[in-house]
């Protein structure tokens, strides 16, 4: 970059800045991507706060009960959701809030609060886990006493925390070209994995499933999911696949001159249905005009006469088998 | 009669969307459509996160929420503007929310009479890339730094600003005449 003047500094760092761009890590797509389709459970966390915030004491238990994971998960969930609770900025590590209510059975409750905090570093929950905080109570092991028109709400919420977790798909992809293969799997607890690709193929009982779409289209797959108590529940994605046709690139010039180089104008083209070609001179004749799905022209006329030096144009229209419609337009140069 | 010239140079570009087929495809939470707002900005924003964080890592961690944001609001976005423009709002506060959390902000302007040193290269006399000044930006206290960046390249009024950090405009005016001081100070003048 220039030295620029730089007595305006605004000026200087407004320009420098204008259009400054910084590479960014690939796993943040993959974080973005993760925290949008959470993005549904982020109200059930909100739903759960509101619904303990007022008529409930809660209390921060030091070893952390499966709940505490759930709400790790679904915190970063609920970002970019307005918050509806507030932590002070200090409140940076690990006291976990658990939510614990006496007639509720939380299994798993042995999980320790070792490995709640492990899950605080995985890429997904690394887009914010610092901002939940249950109000007023920092104390540990303290008991939580629910009062009775509050529990079945939380029961019910906490139900539907974990039924969240018995299916849920995760894949390698969620678009692209044909072929497209994608490596599914089910993130959830759910132990007897069914799968439909939404193509008319399904597959039962396999926990990673590789599949390939081989045609364009916009297709869901449903996972449904039984859990080892029974329970079953289903989740979806969606995978757009899109054709993959296109044009070879175009030369600027060629030189048809039987010396074995550049002696053809040339377009190749993949998974294309059809291709007009027209090829004019400068004064708007047409020279040559070709239907096909490849394009070679060796410099001549229709009548079979070399035409002469200079510049010429060409129009191509081109449809593909995905129904892609693709046109291209441009000069090419002729010199023998 | 020459071919139009004007026209016959638009190469079809492979799987290219407007803006606008963009912001409809993320309404619609079209998964391609996600991807290509992002591949088409996060590069760009990547660089105004930049500016306002300490660092690569705090920066990404608000191009990460910011673009969340983006997302979970393109319902918002009226289209009276650029995408751009309102993707880059989006990023300023997300920016802003973060440094909030973190109370460096408050922090850092309440420190208002607290000098800091100046690097001990005290003149940069080379051109300056986008990168230096970045550097540099980096070297401010927050509050200097995020003032700094609001009204000189954001181009936000101190009175605005104010209302953003919940500062006053005249504590605004001061961050940035002594963040600009700083500045020009490390930058030597050029005066042709």
């Amino acid at each position: 970059m220039n030295m620029k003047k730089n007595d305006n500094i605004e000026d200087l760092f407004k320009d420098s800045f204008e259009n400054f761009e910084a590479d960014v890590k690939p796993k943040t797509w993959d974080n973005i991507q993760a925290a949008l389709k959470g993005a549904g459970i982020g109200v059930i966390i909100k739903t759960l706060i509101n619904k303990i915030g007022t008529n409930t004491i809660i209390a921060v238990v030091s070893s952390a009960a499966t709940v505490v994971g759930t709400i790790m998960i679904m915190n970063w969930t609920g970002t970019g959701a307005k918050k509806e609770v507030n932590a002070p900025a200090t409140s940076q590590t690990a006291n976990l809030p658990a939510v614990k209510d006496e007639n509720t059975t939380i299994s798993g409750a042995q999980e320790t609060a070792a490995d709640s905090k492990k899950e605080t570093n995985t890429p997904e929950s690394a887009v914010n886990n610092k901002t939940i905080e249950i109000k007023g109570n920092t104390n540990n092991s303290t008991e939580i006493v629910a009062n009775h028109k509050s529990k079945n709400d939380l029961k019910n919420v906490i139900a539907e925390i974990e039924s969240e977790k018995i299916a849920s798909i995760n894949s390698t992809a969620i678009g692209g070209a044909v072929p497209l293969i994608v490596n599914l799997s089910n993130k959830g607890s759910g132990k007897i994995n069914k799968w439909d690709f939404g193509d008319g193929k399904t597959a039962k009982n396999m926990a990673n499933p590789v599949h390939v779409y081989d045609t364009p289209g916009i297709y869901t797959v449903v996972l449904t999911s039984t859990s080892v108590d029974g329970k079953t529940k289903s989740d979806s994605i969606k995978i757009e696949v899109y054709g993959n046709s296109s044009l070879s690139d175009i030369a600027s010039s060629f030189t048809p001159n039987d010396d074995g180089d550049r002696d053809y104008f040339i377009i190749n083209s993949e998974n294309i249905k059809n291709m007009n070609a027209t090829i004019l001179e400068g004064n708007g004749t047409i020279v040559y005009s070709y239907k096909g799905v490849e394009i070679k022209w060796d410099g001549r006329n229709k009548k079979g006469e070399k035409v002469k030096e200079g510049t010429y144009y060409y129009i191509i229209d081109a449809e593909g088998i995905d129904g892609k419609k693709i046109e291209k337009k441009g000069s090419i140069k002729l010199t023998r | 009669m020459q071919p139009n010239i004007a026209t016959l140079h638009l190469p079809y570009q492979e799987q290219t969307m407007t803006d606008e087929q963009i912001v409809q495809g993320c309404i619609q939470k079209n998964a391609i459509a996600q991807k290509h707002l992002y591949e088409k900005f996060a590069r760009k924003m990547m660089g105004v996160c930049l500016r306002y964080a300490d660092n690569h890592e705090e920066a990404e961690d608000v191009l990460q929420n910011g673009f969340v944001s983006v997302f979970q609001n393109i319902e918002s976005f009226k289209g009276t503007g650029s995408l751009e423009g309102w993707i880059r709002k989006i990023m300023v506060n997300t920016a802003l929310t973060n440094i909030r959390k973190n109370k460096k902000l408050k922090q850092n302007i309440e420190l208002e009479s607290v000098e800091f040193m100046l690097p001990s290269t005290n003149h940069i006399n080379e051109s300056f890339a986008a990168k230096d000044l970045l550097k540099i930006i980096q070297t401010l206290p927050t509050g200097f730094k995020t003032v700094f960046n609001l009204y000189a390249i954001e181009g936000y009024s101190h009175k605005e600003i104010g209302d953003m950090l919940g500062i006053s405009e005249g504590t605004s005016k001061s961050q940035y005449s002594r963040a600009k001081a700083y500045l020009q100070k490390l930058i030597p003048i050029d005066r042709e």
